[in-house]
């Protein structure tokens, strides 16, 4: 009783930021209970608020889909956590794509065909060219790795397949555009149709090389080969390293600058552009029991650059990467938020405020954030069949703790043996300690029943948690690529990831948390260029 | 003594000398790069720099680079004494350079025949053949 009566006083005092009406689960249901008469606002919701589109996990429920449970009888009764608030120009529910699976792919292939053709007619010189991965990977756990990779297996994770245009008006101008069919980023689902590259290139002198248009960040050893399985010996990069970047691909302008030195070739990098990023939220628990467990796609927009120094030897290479970039709401004018603060209710008991409908604060807000990263990397040949690839990265988030700041590297020992190279790859991957803690409490912190409304504020909290990025985690790889020719590749490899406190990249069952436990993954693939 | 033992070393160093420069006779023997009377005379540096696409133009000459088919002999023999490359590594190299967006590897020829004409009829352009096939009047730039 005493935390009802603190509950109401909280009601009392703080209004919804984001609607402005006094209107949520808790003072509906506490004042229901104590037969107070609470008057419900009739102001219309604030821009911004719930009246816009909506993903799946955050719309009313269908009527047949109501009848199962005991739903509230408004979608915005219930608490949202803000990932459920934003416009959602870039979210896209399960299956919602378009009546043909492979609809834009075929577009795009199309839209190639017909913009290049013209190219090559007018072009002094043209290559074609391709390349594809067919790989199977399968884990000994239920749930899924890496959005795909459960004890079903799957060829998701790591098939891919592209083509390649190559043409030059001049020997110095050219244009190059690369078609490219992966699993969709915003669609598990489905396989979409993507330009990795498509710009045009000047290059004035030998040292100097400008391209303007759609191309990808430099700032890993393989990340602008991340999709061509022949460039690199392991059946999957990294992912410790590679799948939490930013962004792999940018729109704008790149200038490199290479010197001949003596111990080989010294080149600049520098990029500038702004891309946008389909970020994968595991929604484990929904909201039971109208909103089942399942992803939710958020579309971010990132402006920025970079430099990358590069040093290639006859055997070794070095890289130095640094970038800068802006992120914020793509096609949105709402804010991302800071934090979930903590809203108590009595000694001892409170909860966060997970969604701008739950009384307290409000949730601190900014338009954008800055991401900053910084790479080395190192790929060394220790003598003719050992060689050694590392990788570290930091990147730094300072203005909220939604963000995937993090360290992160790997190091890698390779042997080759005529046409086979076997390796051992250890990787990491740690969020930095704020988002790390802000999850942990969100996720831990349990309101007791005797609050009214407890079950779905909790409900909530870990909809809330799941709404921040984390990782803690760790893996060991053995495998080896059989080099069939020049051109083609198979690579096999058995994975174990350890999993630490938590990890985005696991899709944890509903109302567990996956933690302290491994992951066995096999990955088998065939790797091709022509 | 001592001039017994200067004058061994002075053999062995000789003997080591001569044995180099019939290496290198023998190495580049046999495979030559010829070039449209618009490109000048080049070293190796410059010529593995052209095949590896870091070098598009020479003295404000745009060059056009055409290798022979992979796995043809000639190829070979131009891999290992100009990049000090087998196929695999060549092949290797290029792809990641193509898909890297910096372009894509020479094109190829399959005749040596075929490589004469191209060459000899187009501005800019370089190639290599067996130094047997070499004729009166081709422009050598290399050999």
């Amino acid at each position: 009783m005493k935390g009802h009566l603190a509950a109401m006083a909280l009601f009392d005092r703080f209004r919804s930021p984001l609607s402005g009406a006094p209107v949520d689960l808790l003072r509906r249901k506490v004042a229901q209970t104590q037969a107070v008469t609470v008057p419900i606002s009739n102001k219309p919701p604030a821009r911004g608020s719930i009246e816009r589109p909506q993903p799946w996990l955050c719309q009313a429920p269908r009527e047949g889909a109501r009848k199962l449970g005991s739903g509230p009888a408004f979608p915005h009764e219930r608490p949202q956590p803000w990932l459920c608030q934003a416009p959602q120009g870039g979210a896209r529910k399960l299956g919602s794509g378009p009546a043909f699976p492979h609809q834009g792919l075929l577009v795009k292939i199309v839209a190639t065909l017909v913009v290049f053709w013209p190219v090559t007619l007018f072009a002094a010189d043209y290559s074609l060219s391709g390349f594809g991965t067919l790989g199977f990977a399968k884990s000994d756990k239920p749930y899924k790795y890496q959005r795909f990779v459960d004890d079903t297996g799957t060829f998701r994770r790591d098939s891919v397949a592209g083509v390649q245009l190559d043409a030059w008006l001049t020997p110095s101008i050219g244009a190059t555009v690369q078609a490219l069919a992966s699993p969709s980023s915003n669609n598990d689902a489905q396989f979409d149709g993507t330009f990795a590259w498509a710009f045009a290139s000047w290059r004035p002198t030998n040292d100097w090389l400008i391209r303007v248009g759609k191309q990808r960040l430099p700032i890993y050893l393989y990340s602008q080969t991340y999709n061509v399985g022949t460039t690199y010996e392991f059946a999957r990069l990294p992912t410790e390293m590679y799948s939490i970047s930013p962004s792999n691909d940018y729109v704008g302008l790149s200038a490199s600058k290479t010197w001949e030195v003596r111990t080989g070739e010294l080149s600049l990098d520098g990029y500038w552009g702004s891309s946008g990023l389909d970020v994968r939220f595991w929604i484990r628990d929904g909201l039971q029991p109208n909103q089942m467990p399942s992803t939710l796609f958020r579309r971010l927009g990132i402006e920025g650059g970079g430099l990358v120094l590069t040093h290639k030897g006859v055997d070794t290479t070095y890289r130095l990467g640094l970038s800068r970039v802006t992120v914020n709401e793509k096609n949105s004018a709402n804010a991302y938020p800071v934090t979930y603060p903590f809203v108590s209710i009595a000694p001892g008991i409170g909860y966060f405020q997970v969604d701008a409908n739950l009384p307290g604060p409000g949730i601190p807000t900014i338009d954008r954030y800055g991401y900053r990263t910084l790479t080395l990397g190192a790929d060394i040949a220790l003598d003719s069949s050992y060689r050694v690839i590392t990788e570290v990265a930091r990147s730094l988030v300072k203005q909220t703790n939604f963000s995937n700041q993090s360290n992160r590297g790997y190091v890698a020992l390779l042997k080759k043996v005529d046409k086979w190279t076997p390796y051992v790859v250890y990787a990491y991957l740690r969020s930095a300690s704020g988002p790390l803690n802000l999850y942990d409490k969100v996720n831990s912190n349990v309101v007791p029943p005797i609050v009214l409304g407890a079950a779905q504020i909790n409900a909530s909290q870990r909809v809330g948690a799941d709404a921040i990025l984390v990782y803690d985690q760790h893996s060991w790889s053995i495998g080896t690529s059989y080099s069939i020719s020049p051109t083609s590749k198979i690579k096999a490899e058995w994975m174990r990831v350890r999993i630490g406190q938590v990890s985005s990249l696991v899709d944890a069952p509903a109302g567990s948390n996956i933690r302290n436990q491994s992951i066995d993954v096999i990955s088998l693939s065939y790797n091709v260029v022509f | 003594m001592m001039s017994g033992l200067r004058h061994r070393t002075f053999m062995l160093m000789l003997m080591l000398l001569l044995a180099s420069s019939t290496t290198v006779a023998q190495a580049t023997e046999g495979v030559v790069v010829i070039g449209h009377p618009t490109v000048k005379r080049l070293d190796a540096s410059t010529v593995a720099r052209i095949y590896t696409g870091r070098v598009i133009e020479v003295e404000g000459v745009a060059i056009t680079a055409i290798n022979a088919n992979a796995g043809t002999a000639i190829r070979n023999r131009f891999l290992q004494l100009f990049l000090n490359q087998d196929e695999d590594k060549y092949t290797a190299y290029w792809t990641v350079r193509r898909y890297i967006g910096k372009g894509a590897s020479p094109r190829e020829m399959g005749k040596s025949s075929d490589i004469i004409q191209f060459v000899t009829s187009t501005p800019g352009a370089i190639g290599y053949i067996d130094a047997n096939e070499l004729r009166p009047g081709m422009n050598v730039l290399l050999r």
